[in-house]
């Protein structure tokens, strides 16, 4: 597999909103400037990693799997803790800590939902760290997607029963349609008869 | 309509409607609905008691991880006993019963509501994981019945061969579902409120 057809299958296939359905909660998706965006792909990529060696040489041999749920958990607050340091020490701006969707925990179960994604697959370690980057890049280019196409809808004479979440929900599942379209065509191989 | 609305935190419900999708992705059949459904009031109720005890903590941060912990120890315990009662029952639902760990900080939210020594507001908090909790065994019902045509709740497996409308067996089918849904009720309580006017 090359690369082109690594990324494009972890984009596509293994996208946080097609697994999980987690609809970006900011559509204007401003909290997402390109230095965090890196930051956030680099610690899921290294946490991708740390998974796959703890879950291979720790949980497996000494059949400690059921305690995935306690592992997630302590990713989660690890997660959660480095973005608290970031935005304290580097950003140096002020928290709102307890609101489930201002940005410590929305990106920290962004990088755990990443984490879990590449924790599901059968792939070697460079793998895994490979799906963990592109799959917050994936989730990403989605979340611009839904705000694009929400902003032109606007300007559309939509019926009023459909207005707000109701399309909001009809265009996230046609979009998940398309993704799982291009994932099941890179899937039959037509992608590399290209 | 304003882009505006939808990161707008005042409609906590529609919040964590949006925080529980990972689980009404997976309630694609009415047995899976109603085994996640199940699960998922546990997890509420737990969610409720666990933050009527937050007034005995200062530090409502330490809480929140301490609470988080707390979940996903009930969730090894849970998936543990799973796992002993029926090893096949626990091979084809672990991947759905690993999903509450992502739950888990949403229903802290959600349960960490105000008023939290009174017992009205654990009552009602209950009565809406209820409430959710038939949403998820409706919806479950629903893309079953539209994606295969047939409800098999009794039988061991299904065949894989029944298909209706493949769509709403898929992610994206529950999506368009539940925006469908949404429409209906819109429209329903527009008629209803122009009624009673």
């Amino acid at each position: 597999m090359n690369f082109v057809s690594f990324a494009f299958y972890a984009v596509f296939g293994t996208n946080i909103l097609l697994h999980w359905g987690v609809i970006p909660h900011s559509m204007k998706f401003s909290f997402m400037s390109w230095q965090r965006l890196l930051i956030i792909t680099i610690v899921t990529t290294l946490f991708s990693l740390l998974q796959a060696l703890f879950f291979r040489y720790v949980l497996q041999p000494f059949g400690l799997i059921n305690l995935l749920p306690v592992f997630y958990f302590a990713f989660f607050s690890l997660s959660m803790f480095l973005y608290l340091i970031y935005k304290k020490y580097i950003v140096k701006s002020e928290l709102v800590f307890m609101d489930f969707f201002t940005e410590p925990v929305s990106v920290s179960l962004l990088v755990y939902l990443g984490v879990l994604i590449a924790g599901m697959q059968q792939a070697n370690l460079t793998q895994i760290m490979g799906i963990g980057f592109f799959s917050v890049l994936g989730y990403c280019a989605a979340a611009i997607l839904v705000n694009d196409i929400m902003e032109r809808l606007e300007l559309q004479d939509i019926p009023y029963v459909f207005r707000g979440y109701p399309i909001l929900f009809i265009t996230v599942g046609l979009i998940l349609l398309a993704f799982s379209g291009l994932d099941k065509v890179f899937f039959y191989g037509i992608f590399n008869k290209l | 309509m304003n882009t505006q609305q939808y990161s707008s935190v005042e409609n906590k419900y529609f919040l964590l409607f949006l925080g529980i999708m990972p689980i009404l992705i997976a309630a694609e059949s009415l047995k899976l609905g109603l085994i996640i459904g199940s699960l998922y009031f546990f997890m509420i109720s737990i969610a409720v008691l666990t933050v009527s005890l937050s007034r005995f903590f200062s530090d409502y941060n330490f809480f929140f991880f301490l609470q988080n912990f707390i979940y996903a120890l009930i969730l090894v315990f849970v998936t543990t006993l799973l796992r002993i009662i029926s090893p096949f029952l626990f091979e084809e639902l672990h991947p759905v019963l690993y999903m509450f760990a992502f739950t888990t900080p949403v229903l802290t939210i959600f349960a960490a509501d105000s008023k939290q020594s009174d017992q009205d507001w654990a009552w009602q908090k209950i009565s809406e994981g209820l409430l959710y909790m038939t949403a998820l065994v409706i919806i479950g019902f629903l893309r079953e019945l539209l994606g295969t045509g047939s409800i098999t709740l009794f039988k061991s497996q299904n065949t894989g061969s029944e298909s209706l409308l493949a769509i709403f067996l898929q992610p994206s089918g529950a999506f368009i579902l539940i925006g469908i849904l949404f429409a209906v009720f819109k429209f329903v309580s527009r008629k209803t409120k122009g009624g009673a006017a």
